[in-house]
Parts: structure tokens; C-alpha cells; sequence
């Protein structure tokens, strides 16, 4: 007997509407996976256009820099503009200051604001609202608005006052210190929480302790630890990811400051500052720069190059924290 | 339990009175922040006089802090001079010296200029401190040492940004004993431009690389315009009289017709057409008034000629305005007008150039106008100042009788070639009609980047437009230079 073959009236009608489903779904699969990809090539063409031209730049002799056929690919490279980059910047020295200044302030800055959110973040008294408000406050005001305020307090620095009390007792009630010139411009504001984008963190933080489970602190009183110490022991663990987060952004950040180091310094100035100078220090130096691009493009390169190296190794974890903290830009 | 509730009190109570006493204390005045009139301290310092026949003596005399007194020769009396003498070098006082001078910069010094400061402090004793401020931040770390009591003794008064608005704010007049004001080495003219109420508020050398390095002109290759079939040179237009804005027309259009590239660039186009003699704002330092021009019907007619010119250049895609002084070196451009920074070869503008002849033949010619006679030679003042509360303003202006000279910066031989150093000369000559470009300056003090603005849209309107869009502009304008006025009645006492 023949196998009859089942006919299901109207199957072969489905069969071809199912693949006319796929073919429509794998086509629209396509079409998105393109536009993706058009879009992030686009994207990332703009974000890293400045950074291939300055390597470009950088590493062009005077003959490729003048040469309109070499727009992108060097005929002649050569790696003097790093060498009159390095005469300009004084790059060691400049260097050096700027770790001094910015790179300590800024951790300076990462332990006081996790305190300070802490505090913000776990502990109920009155006026809690209103200070958090004027802590986010303070990452509002543009810094150029307080200026001469802020040089003049550090100019003359009197501890409300006090420094000219215990001068006047010794001979000298005009006392006060002068911190314009020193570190301590930084430091201070960083370890009082008020230092550059302070008010953001204390934000982040205060977000992220939010967002751990009180049982944890409980558990630590109920076993004798008082606020501090289940602040260390507790707490600061559980947050390495919001810890890495906050320290890059503001190590960046000290690293790039400009401002706030031309007023308070006179000499001995961070690289962000020696970098806007690069040129006319050249020239004071007898250095005879064939094209101001090449020199400022390696500039910039040295510049970057220490947070470069710093991000290379922490790519891993400034990315998990950013997916955990929920951090963007 | 007791003790440590006793402890507890005790250290509430002595936070709460350390608390009251920082406010108390923090209320107290800080010090009088030094007012615009300069206080009076005598004290007695040696003075060098050098006598008629050439030997020096020394005499102690008790002198104004702020105000020095100064004797040229006699017998070592101590009559005040206002003119410097050819020792002046020597006249400095040990007194003046040990006190040092403070320098507010925006730019590292160039050699000439590094070599004019070492040698200063060499032969007077004077230690130079500088501070370097980018010149974007240059007012505010000016204001911030100023309210500090750091004042700088030596600050520049670049009048596109600071004049009237900073120099009136921040800087002192120049008493006229202190540097000898009537000595004929002072360049009046600049020096007039930031005087108000007869008070000089910058001090300015005739024909120094140092402050006059924004007057404006029009440079160019003859390689570069003879390849282009151009036969005779702006150079040789000029020295025969006929260098004019037709003759630069004709120049540029020949330029363009035969190598299809920019026949002019601007670094400022205002300075093609400030060169009729009237800009959109003129001071006048024996009122002490700034007047909106485009008010006079004469003088707007003027005007409006003179743009007319930059809008026949624009529609025949002759001009364009450039920062990029590199253009004129590659033979990309057949002229620049721009600032005479660039006579210096120390500034090295020219130092990559890759047409026939290379830097050293690069020539300069003043910017044209309607004909030669009538022209005048645009120009920005930079002067030097002193700032509010300096504390050595005797030896600012010994530094800045030194420092301005162009004898002790070496510049006569730092100009690329004769015809450079001629045409130079000329545009700073005493002599040399020019016009005091204070718009700009004027119109950003009450709104940032306005100038600019008006200049864009003056720079594109049609010819027959161009009225239209002075007359749109004319209100502002007019409470710019109203602004300014007021700023200068009521700053200058």
C-alpha cells in the first residue's frame, strides 16, 4: 500500500507565509545590524578624528607639515616635535607638579567625599535636606564666579581669624598665612569637600550607599562597631566600583584643571597651563619651531599619554563600575 | 561616668566658644584694601647724580614712595627732572633696586627681550620676578594680585582688551616725575590713547618692537606676485606714490585670475578700512570722550566707502580673513594684511617658507586707502602700566625706560630686510598719520564678541547694504561708547 501523503487543506498556504515572516525578519536584522554599524563607525569617527590627527601631526616634519599633498600619512616622519614638545612643556618638572598638585588632591578628594556622602547617605538629622541641597549647589557655581573670593581667602588665609588672635597675643595680630603658590590651594578644598566637582561625588556616593543593604550595618552594630568603624570595615569594601569611578573622573579632572592653577600659581606651573604656553616658550628658548602644529600636537600627546596609560589598566573595572554605578559621560 | 559626662560638656562648650571666637574675630576689619590714591611713605634713600662733567655723586635725600625724584646732573640738588638723561641707567637708587620689580606677562620673553631684562638686572642690581598668565586669564589674575596686595609693578595694556575697561580699574595713572613724561623718547601718540583727564595710564618707546606690534600692514613675496605676472610690487607702488586700494584691487584680482587662490588675506578686516582715517569709534584723550562716528554724516559717508572696498573684494573672491600666516609662505595667498609682529623675525612667522627667495624676501608695505596721501596706518595701542598698589613704581619705570628701548633688544638687526626695517620706521614714525582702532575694544567691554559680530556682517553685506547694516548697529554702538564714556568720568578722578 502507497503511503498516502496528509494533505492539510491550506499548509502549504502557511508555509510560504512563515518564510515570507523570516525573510522579512532576517532582512530587518540585517538592515539594523548595518545602520549599527554605520552609526557607531560615524560616532566613533568624530570622537577619535582628534586624536589620529594629533598623532599625525605629531610625528610630520617640517617638509610633510608644509606639503599639501600629506594630509594624513607622513612622507618624512620625525619625532622632533616630541623633543621640542618636551623643551616646552619642561615636562619633567611640569609633570612632577602636576602629580603633586592634582594627582594627590584628587585622592585627597575621593576619601573626603565618601565620608561626606556617607554621612549624607545613612544618618537622619536635621538640615540633612537643606546642606545636601547646598552641596549640589556648589557643583553648579562655575568656579570663575567666586575667583577673586577664593584667591583672596587662600591669600590671606586666617582661619576665621584665629591666626590673627594668637598673632595679636605674640606682637602681630595681622598674621596669616600665604597659601597662594603651594599645593595646599588644593589640598585643603579637597580634604573639606569642596574641591573641583566635590558636590558630584558626594552625589555618586551618597546614591550608591544608598543603594546598599542596611543589613550589612546592622549586622556590624549589632556586633559592637560604632559608625566609623563600620564605615571602614563594612562600607569602603563593598564600594570599589563607585571608589574607582570617582577616583578617575577625578584624577582626570585635577589633571585638566587650568583655571583655578593659573590663579593660584605663579611658577612651577601644572602641564595644563604649560601647554597653553608651549609656543612662546619655544621661542624664549631659542628654539626656532618650523610649524606651530607639529610641536603643539605632540604636546597634547604628552599631555594625554599619562591618562592614557592610566586607563589602560584600569579599562576592566572604570567599566564595571560605570555599568554598577550607573554613571554616563 | 561622671568624668564622662564632664568631658562631654567641656568639649561642647569649648567647640561652641572656639566657634564664636573664629566669628568674632573673622568680623573684625582685615586691613583697608589700598584705595585709588597712592598713600605717602617718606624715607630716605642714596640717588647717584650724575654731574655736567660726567662724574657721579651720591646724596641722600628723602623721597615719596610712588612718587621718586630724580636728578640729572648740577651739583646734587635734589630738583625734580621729567626728562631721563643719558645715564638714567645709573640714577636707579640702591633703595629702588633691592626692592625688586614684578612683571605680569601673558607670553614668555622673546631672546631680545630676555637679553634686555637679564642686562637691566645686571646693571642696576634689580631683581625681575615675572609671572606668566595666559592672556585669556591675564585680567583675572591681574584683579586677584591687585586684591591680594601682590600688585604687579609692570603689567601691559593691550587696548583691544583693556582699555578703557581694565586700565581704568586696575592700573594708576603714571605720575610724570616718576617717568620723566615730557622725555621725548615716549611715544605720545600711544601714550594718548590710554590717557583720560590728562592722566597716561601706559607708557609706550617710538618704534619698539615691544609696543608696537600691532600697527597693521600688508606683507607679501615679490616671488610669489611675479609668478602670478605681477610686474610691479606694492613696495615699488608705494615709494612712487601710488600704492592704493585700487592699486591693491588690481594686484589681488591678477593674483586670483592667474593661480585661482586667494588674492588678499585679513588677519582683521576693520584694518583695510580703518585706513581712511575714521573707524567706528575715536577717542579723544583731551576730553576724554569716545564718539560713535557713524553719528557725524560726513565721517559715516567715509565709512561706509571704506567697507565698500573689503565688500568688492569679498564679491570678486578676492579676500578672506586667515589666521594662518603659513598660507602667505607656501605661495597660497598673493598678500596678508596683518599686525607688524611679524617684521620681527624673532617671531619667526615666516620661519617655514617654501617660495623662492624664502624668509628674508618677504616685503611689507603700509595698508592702502583711497590714495597714499590720504592714508593713515591703523593701529592697536599696547602700552605698559603700572597696577594699583605696586609697590615698586620707581623701578617700573626704570625697567620700562630699558626694557621698551629698541637699542637693548637688539632690534635693529632682527628685521628680515631693509625694506622691512624702512617701511616699519615709517608706520611708527611720530610723523606718520594713523588711527587709533578703539572699537573693538569699546563695543566687547559692554557686550563680549559684539565687535566681531558687526565686523562679520559689515564684511559680507553688498556694497549697497553695507549703510544699512551701520545703521542696525548704530544703537549699539552708541550705548557702547556711552558706557565707556561713563566708565572713564567716573573711574578717572
Amino acid at each position: 500500500m502507497a503511503k498516502e501523503k496528509l494533505i492539510i487543506p491550506g499548509a502549504q498556504q502557511t508555509k510560504s507565509k512563515l518564510s515570507k515572516y523570516q525573510v522579512q525578519k532576517q532582512t530587518k536584522s540585517v538592515l539594523v545590524s548595518i545602520f549599527r554599524y554605520v552609526l557607531l563607525i560615524s560616532v566613533g569617527y568624530i570622537i577619535l578624528y582628534p586624536l589620529f590627527a594629533l598623532i599625525a601631526y605629531s610625528i610630520m616634519s617640517r617638509t610633510d607639515l608644509l606639503d599639501p599633498s600629506v594630509v594624513w600619512i607622513s612622507k618624512t616622519p620625525s619625532f622632533n616635535n616630541f623633543k621640542n614638545a618636551w623643551l616646552g612643556l619642561d615636562y619633567l618638572n611640569g609633570l612632577s607638579r602636576t602629580v603633586i598638585v592634582g594627582v594627590v588632591s584628587a585622592f585627597i578628594e575621593v576619601i573626603s567625599c565618601a565620608v561626606a556622602a556617607y554621612g549624607f547617605a545613612r544618618f537622619k538629622f536635621k538640615g540633612n535636606g537643606f546642606l545636601f541641597a547646598l552641596v549640589l549647589f556648589t557643583a553648579i557655581v562655575p568656579v570663575q564666579v567666586i575667583a577673586i573670593p577664593l584667591y583672596l581667602n587662600f591669600r590671606f588665609f586666617n582661619l576665621f581669624g584665629l591666626t590673627g588672635l594668637i598673632g595679636g597675643i605674640f606682637g602681630n595680630p595681622e598674621f596669616v598665612f600665604d597659601l597662594t603658590n603651594t599645593p595646599l590651594t588644593f589640598y585643603l578644598p579637597s580634604l573639606f569637600g569642596v574641591g573641583l566637582r566635590s558636590g558630584l561625588f558626594i552625589f555618586i556616593y551618597r546614591q550608591f550607599f544608598l543603594g546598599l543593604p542596611k543589613e550589612l550595618e546592622e549586622a556590624a552594630y549589632i556586633d559592637g562597631a560604632g559608625p566609623l568603624k563600620t564605615f571602614l570595615r563594612v562600607i569602603i569594601p563593598s564600594s570599589g566600583v563607585v571608589i574607582v569611578t570617582v577616583s578617575i573622573f577625578s584624577v582626570i579632572w585635577h589633571w585638566n584643571e587650568y583655571f583655578l592653577s593659573v590663579l593660584y600659581f605663579n611658577d612651577n606651573l601644572p602641564l595644563s597651563v604649560s601647554l597653553t604656553q608651549i609656543n612662546s616658550r619655544l621661542s624664549s628658548l631659542g628654539v626656532t619651531f618650523e610649524t606651530q602644529q607639529g610641536n603643539m600636537a605632540a604636546a597634547c600627546l604628552l599631555f594625554m599619554l599619562p591618562m592614557l596609560i592610566m586607563y589602560i589598566f584600569l579599562q576592566r573595572k572604570f567599566i564595571q563600575s560605570v555599568d554598577r554605578v550607573g554613571i554616563v559621560g | 561616668m561622671k568624668t564622662r559626662n564632664l568631658a562631654k560638656f567641656l568639649s561642647k562648650y569649648f567647640a561652641l566658644i572656639l566657634a564664636m571666637v573664629m566669628l568674632f574675630t573673622a568680623c573684625a576689619p582685615a586691613g583697608d584694601i589700598d584705595d585709588d590714591d597712592e598713600y605717602e611713605e617718606e624715607y630716605e634713600e642714596e640717588v647717584v647724580v650724575t654731574n655736567p662733567d660726567g662724574t657721579t655723586t651720591t646724596v641722600k635725600q628723602t623721597t615719596e614712595n610712588g612718587g621718586g625724584t630724580a636728578n640729572n646732573g648740577g651739583s646734587g640738588s635734589s630738583t625734580k627732572s621729567t626728562t631721563w638723561g643719558s645715564n638714567y641707567i645709573k640714577t636707579m637708587s640702591s633703595t629702588v633696586a633691592k626692592k625688586g620689580i614684578h612683571v605680569l606677562m601673558w607670553r614668555s620673553y622673546s631672546k631680545g627681550e630676555k637679553a634686555a631684562v637679564e642686562s637691566f638686572q645686571k646693571l642696576t642690581g634689580c631683581k625681575v620676578r615675572t609671572t606668566v598668565v595666559p592672556s585669556g586669564q591675564y585680567g583675572t589674575k591681574l584683579q586677584s594680585l591687585i586684591a591680594g596686595k601682590d600688585s604687579p609693578d609692570v603689567v601691559c595694556l593691550d587696548s583691544d582688551q583693556y582699555w578703557p575697561g581694565l586700565a581704568v580699574q586696575s592700573c594708576q595713572p603714571l605720575d610724570k616725575y616718576t617717568f620723566r613724561l615730557d622725555d621725548s623718547v615716549w611715544n605720545k601718540n600711544q601714550m594718548n590713547t590710554v590717557t583720560a583727564k590728562g592722566k597716561t595710564f601706559g607708557a609706550a618707546i617710538t618704534g619698539s618692537f615691544i609696543n608696537e606690534d600691532i600697527n597693521y600692514l600688508v606683507y607679501y613675496f615679490p616671488s610669489v606676485l611675479k609668478q602670478a605676472g605681477i610686474t610691479t610690487m606694492p613696495y615699488d607702488l608705494w615709494k612712487s606714490g601710488k600704492w592704493n586700494w585700487d592699486a591693491a584691487y588690481n594686484i589681488a584680482k591678477t593674483f586670483y585670475e592667474k593661480t585661482k587662490k586667494t588674492g588678499i588675506e585679513f588677519l582683521d578686516r576693520d584694518a583695510w578700512a580703518d585706513s581712511c582715517g575714521t573707524g567706528l569709534v575715536t577717542y579723544d584723550y583731551k576730553n576724554s570722550t569716545f564718539t560713535n562716528n557713524l553719528a557725524n554724516a560726513s565721517k559715516k559717508k567715509t565709512i561706509v566707502n571704506a567697507w565698500s572696498q573689503i565688500s568688492k573684494l569679498q564679491s570678486a573672491n578676492l579676500c578672506k580673513e586667515s589666521f594662518d600666516t603659513a598660507k602667505l609662505g607656501r605661495g597660497d595667498c598673493g598678500m596678508y594684511c596683518s599686525i607688524s609682529y611679524g617684521v620681527n623675525s624673532e617671531n619667526d612667522w615666516f620661519g617655514s617658507v617654501s617660495v623662492s627667495g624664502g624668509a628674508k624676501s618677504v616685503e611689507v608695505v603700509p595698508v592702502p586707502a583711497a590714495s597714499q596721501s590720504s592714508a593713515y596706518v591703523p593701529y592697536r595701542s599696547k602700552t605698559w602700566g603700572v597696577a594699583k598698589g605696586a609697590k615698586n613704581v620707581e623701578g617700573a619705570a626704570y625697567f620700562l625706560r630699558y626694557y621698551l628701548d629698541p637699542a637693548n633688544t637688539n632690534q635693529e638687526n632682527l628685521y628680515y630686510n631693509s625694506k622691512c626695517k624702512e617701511v616699519f620706521k615709517y608706520i611708527t614714525a611720530a610723523s606718520t598719520k594713523k588711527t587709533f582702532m578703539c572699537a573693538q575694544s569699546v563695543v566687547n567691554y559692554q557686550t563680549k564678541a559684539k565687535f566681531e559680530e558687526i565686523r562679520n556682517k559689515l564684511s559680507e553685506a553688498q556694497s549697497s547694504a553695507i549703510q544699512t547694516v551701520l545703521d542696525s548697529y548704530n544703537p549699539t554702538i552708541t550705548s557702547a561708547v556711552n558706557a565707556a564714556n561713563k566708565l572713564v568720568s567716573t573711574r578717572v578722578k
